[in-house]
């Protein structure tokens, strides 16, 4: 019943702002104390269970000693936690995000770094993408012969490659951005060539009154027709290229770069940094797909309901 | 002929006299069965000669892609450690003995049992969602924000909670595959006609039978495409797990060790078989669903 009463709604006037704020907020506020409260039980958990077995070597008797309430505060303020709290991983992120952006070894050098593979990639992802929807569009003959190999190419497990990449091609930024492109591109590609085929029939009619040539057709009709398409596939592929700069880190020896970072936490335990590396990684992946969204308002001005 | 071929391509080469056909509307609109959509218009009208023509096609490419490999590397005597020769992957891979015990520890006892949980899971909370506006309007804007987030870096701390062995890896093939099926669950479920909604009604159906009869059935081409997305997404999740300290065992431990020693023909040919079952994932994924929907109005002739 939910989606019929939703279009409803939709058809109506504008809720109240009180309204509004029963229907849209509450729940996710409902559902982020919920969140919260699991991320602090398992925290509980996880930090028993080590502290359990970890105590026994160093001190068992007095952490025998200690009442249940003690040994729960003990979990959730442990310096080196298997889990660490909400407040500890938002806290490590603070004091990490507000070191001087030039620190050696700060979180802003890796997240400059990844970030900087990421938009590379980006780029190129998107030029290849377009560039085979255009081509997909103008040849049925090559679309119908690359195609299968596009939707193959993501059917196939890349981070196996990125080993043997990184090999072949040298460490470095230059793999980063390719490995990077290469996951972007797909859905640029499917979902340009589709938009590039959104426009009605009876369109191309009318350009056929105006005699309009075929690079009119494409620059006024078709391009126009896809954008709105386009950003579809660019929402999907900025961050399928944040993906592909993180897992290029991971084989082997980059020298900065936020998989680094995670690679090097995950090795020395260092759980707390872990944590807020991996907040600091989605807080990076939400502000570049902050910025196609953006980009997308002010290109698509018009009101379009793409399916994606 | 010709004009017939290209028609869903070249609109305008058709008779001004035509009716657009209610696949032509269905195609500009950019309406299609399944969100993200890979298959081509289809054609004219040659049953007959269809399969053969889609298929030659790729396979020609195949074949010639294989073959600029091939003898691209011996032309210019590139050596295998940077990059290998087709032949001679194809020649190493019955020559390893633990790829295949990688193989099968990789994808049945890691990407397995997480994309089932991660599938089921997401799938039960889309049911949920579907019951409950509030719950609905809670979980999904959260489901929303992981398209955006690199969850993948999330496996080092299955790793460290999880431990080394495979428990750690199906837990992050969960997390990566029920997201997705969360998003495209919940539109499948929710996309029956809501005619079809007060007819059930009017049967004096309830919430359950309304379940089972009609929004199941609605949801399967949603469902599958989640799961088309799911097994590529589980190989991921598995090996890249497997980077961040393993079992030592397993394609991607055996892939990260062997390239840096420079056994480009080893790693390659554990490429090659990840490549192949992640293919093969994919397509008995294919094949259950051309079973399951085959009522499909995307599979009936005459598209």
């Amino acid at each position: 019943m939910a989606e019929s009463t939703a279009s409803f709604e939709a058809l109506g006037t504008r809720p109240t702002l009180s309204r509004r704020w029963l229907d849209r907020i509450l729940p996710v506020a409902a559902i982020f104390a919920v969140l919260i409260a699991i991320w602090y039980a398992a925290a509980i958990y996880f930090n028993l269970h080590y502290l359990n077995i970890h105590m026994q070597d160093v001190d068992p008797n007095g952490w025998n000693r200690l009442s249940t309430g003690e040994k729960i505060h003990e979990a959730l303020t442990t310096g080196q936690p298997l889990m660490p709290t909400p407040v500890q991983t938002i806290g490590d992120l603070l004091t990490r995000l507000t070191q001087k952006p030039t620190a050696a070894g700060g979180l802003w050098v890796d997240v400059f770094w990844t970030g900087h593979a990421a938009i590379l990639g980006f780029l190129l992802g998107t030029a290849i993408g377009v560039a085979l929807a255009v081509l997909f569009m103008s040849s049925r003959l090559l679309a119908q012969s690359l195609m299968p190999f596009v939707v193959a190419s993501q059917t196939i497990p890349i981070v196996a490659l990125v080993p043997a990449i990184m090999v072949s091609l040298g460490l470095g930024l230059r793999s980063e951005v390719l490995i990077s492109a290469y996951l972007a591109f797909f859905s640029i590609t499917i979902s340009t060539y589709k938009g590039l085929q959104s426009v009605q029939p009876l369109a191309f009619e009318l350009m056929r009154s105006y005699a309009a040539s075929p690079q009119q057709v494409f620059l006024k009709l078709r391009l126009p027709a896809a954008l709105p398409f386009l950003f579809t596939g660019l929402k999907i592929g900025v961050t399928a290229s944040l993906v592909g700069a993180i897992i290029a880190e991971l084989p082997a020896g980059s020298p900065h770069g936020l998989g680094q970072a995670l690679l090097n936490a995950s090795q020395y335990s260092l759980n707390i940094l872990l944590w807020s590396t991996v907040l600091s990684a989605a807080l990076l992946g939400l502000a570049l797909y902050g910025v196609v969204v953006l980009a997308e308002r002010m290109v698509v001005r018009w009101r379009v309901e793409v399916m994606e | 002929m010709r004009d017939q071929d290209s028609r869903p391509l070249r609109p305008v080469a058709r008779s001004a006299s035509a009716t657009p056909t209610r696949t032509d509307v269905a195609a500009a609109q950019g309406i299609d069965a399944t969100p993200i959509s890979t298959e081509l218009p289809s054609g004219g009208r040659r049953h007959l000669l269809r399969p053969i023509l889609t298929v030659i096609p790729p396979m020609i490419v195949f074949v010639l892609l294989i073959a600029v490999w091939e003898l691209g590397v011996r032309i210019l005597n590139i050596p295998y450690v940077t990059l290998p020769a087709p032949s001679r992957i194809i020649q190493t891979i019955p020559t390893i003995d633990e790829l295949w015990s990688d193989a099968y520890y990789t994808t049945v006892e890691e990407a397995l049992p997480g994309f089932l949980l991660g599938s089921g899971l997401g799938f039960v909370v889309a049911v949920m969602a579907t019951h409950s506006r509030f719950f609905a309007r809670g979980v999904l804007p959260y489901a929303a924000i992981t398209n955006s987030i690199p969850i993948i870096g999330m496996a080092p701390i299955s790793v460290a909670l999880f431990g080394a062995e495979w428990q750690s890896k199906a837990v992050i093939v969960a997390i990566l595959t029920f997201f997705p099926m969360v998003l495209n669950a919940y539109r499948g479920l929710t996309s029956v006609d809501p005619v079809s909604l007060q007819l059930m009604r009017s049967y004096a159906a309830n919430w359950w039978e309304t379940l089972v009869k009609l929004r199941f059935p609605a949801s399967l081409p949603y469902v599958f495409n989640a799961l088309k997305i799911n097994t590529t997404l589980a190989m991921i999740g598995a090996i890249v797990a497997e980077y961040f300290g393993g079992p030592f065992a397993g394609l991607g431990y055996y892939i990260n060790n062997e390239a840096p020693e420079l056994a480009m023909d080893k790693a390659w040919a554990a490429v090659v078989v990840a490549c192949a079952i992640g293919i093969g994932a994919y397509m008995i994924v294919v094949i259950v669903e051309r079973i399951f929907t085959s009522w499909h109005v995307s599979y009936r002739s005459g598209r």
